[in-house]
């Protein structure tokens, strides 16, 4: 999009690189890590500010939404701010550590999170059996790499040289092929970083601003 | 006294790399505003979100962006940015053709972003009046009530595509799954290798790594975007070179 030169622009410009030139400075200039510890501060509390407003209302919003238009599924939603009512009732008026409230996080929370997680194995075996379809040289390479390390998991082979060498090839394969490329893709994304960090910081990208 | 002795050898790198960035930032982006842009090899996930919102406007179908766990105080940040700069052309595209967008978040510090973003499209295009914030949906800062979130608007939302870029990690599997499971069009992208596995394995087509970076470039072709692109290809070519000269010392010395 074409940028648009505005005085509110250029004081966000200069607000965000300041602000990120001191933390940066801070790490070799001793005496600035005071502000850079009040950044921080800041950027932490305008966080949990927007979880409690901005992300609060627009759950509420868009189930709201839900709700008065009768959409599919709208019986969830109330379900979503009957839920969302009762703990911010029983955070109120009990507190956060309340026996209570670790209840319903005990009961209903964690039990929830760990069913949506156990779908994990299921999921795996039909992203598997998707992957291993052989349409290119690559889902070969990928049925092969995983057809051996499959193999080298298998602890009761009968054949001596199997059992060596199995084991071996699957520890090759993870900790040399598989970790190698870990590392080039995080040695990428760590200067991709680096860089989109600079442009911000000095103002030639403006995610925050028009 | 040296900077490294103060810090440690990690943290001195990392502060002359960021030091030596920025002018060289600068020439690469003398050189793309004088028209000095080089060949970007194709990237085939970018040539399908290019069509994306034509096609959604054609079937009345709506176009999901999933931009992750991240946000945009913490680690995730690039990354995260790197969502919405994807975001910023879909909702362009969007707009245009009038086809319905839904963004989903779980960090609460992505969503004002996300919203300012679809603004900014929507009023690009003049199309102010059909822009509303609740395109944008906070699900849930836990990844399993993320992926439950998404799975669910997938499921009955009826969308034609499923672009996922940010930060993800296992969630990705379930988010993903059902958009294959739909037959939807994936674009998927992060900077985790773990979940990247799970991208590669189901989605159409993947930005791996530091791919997720050069949406700018791509998608709105813009010198600046360009310019990172260069000056992160020179410092990969030189940590290739800081390898191969380690690989060999070690080996021959």
């Amino acid at each position: 999009m074409k940028r648009k030169f505005s005085l509110g622009s250029s004081l966000l410009v200069v607000v965000a690189g300041g602000s990120g030139a001191v933390v940066f400075l801070s790490y070799l200039v001793p005496g600035l890590d005071m502000i850079q510890k009040a950044l921080i501060d800041w950027a932490v509390i305008i966080g949990t500010m927007s979880l409690v407003f901005l992300g609060g209302l627009n759950v509420l919003a868009v189930h709201w939404g839900k709700i008065r238009n009768l959409r599919p599924g709208w019986p969830y939603s109330l379900f979503l701010w009957l839920g969302f009512g009762i703990m911010l009732a029983a955070g109120f008026s009990r507190g956060p550590d309340d026996e209570l409230v670790r209840l319903i996080f005990k009961h209903v929370q964690f039990p929830l999170q760990a069913t949506i997680f156990s779908l994990l194995a299921f999921f795996v075996a039909t992203a598997a059996y998707r992957a291993f379809r052989l349409r290119s040289l690559e889902s070969v390479a990928f049925l092969l790499v995983a057809v051996i390390v499959l193999l080298g998991q298998i602890p009761g082979w009968s054949s001596n040289e199997l059992r060596e060498t199995l084991p071996w090839i699957r520890e090759w394969v993870l900790t040399k092929m598989s970790l190698g490329g870990a590392r080039g893709i995080m040695l990428g994304v760590a200067l991709g970083t680096i860089v989109v960090g600079i442009r911000i910081l000095i103002g030639i990208d403006r995610p925050y601003a028009d | 006294m040296f900077v490294s002795d103060v810090l440690g050898i990690e943290s001195a790198i990392a502060i002359v790399i960021v030091l030596l960035s920025v002018p060289l930032l600068f020439y690469a982006l003398s050189r793309t505003r004088t028209g000095h842009k080089p060949n970007l090899r194709p990237l085939p996930a970018f040539d399908l979100l290019a069509g994306m919102s034509g096609r959604a406007a054609e079937s009345n179908r709506v176009l999901h962006v999933g931009l992750g766990m991240g946000g945009i105080s913490g680690p995730d940040t690039a990354v995260s940015l790197a969502g919405l700069t994807a975001l910023e052309y879909l909702a362009d595209q969007a707009a245009l053709s009038e086809s319905r967008l839904v963004v989903t978040v779980a960090n609460p510090t992505l969503l004002p972003a996300a919203q300012e973003v679809l603004r900014r499209a929507y009023a690009h295009q003049g199309k102010s009046e059909i822009f509303t914030p609740s395109q944008v949906r906070l699900l849930a800062p836990d990844k399993a009530a993320y992926a439950a979130g998404v799975m669910d608007i997938l499921e009955g939302e009826d969308p034609l595509t499923n672009v996922t870029i940010g930060a993800f990690g296992d969630e990705y599997l379930l988010i993903g799954e059902t958009g294959a499971k739909k037959g939807l069009e994936q674009v998927a992208g992060t900077d985790n290798p773990a979940a990247l596995a799970f991208m590669y394995a189901i989605a159409d087509e993947t930005l791996i790594g530091e791919e997720i970076f050069a949406a700018g470039a791509y998608l709105h072709g813009d010198s600046e975007s360009v310019a990172g692109i260069i000056v992160q290809d020179w410092w990969r070519y030189l940590v290739v070179l800081i390898i191969i000269a380690g690989v060999l010392w070690q080996t021959l010395l």
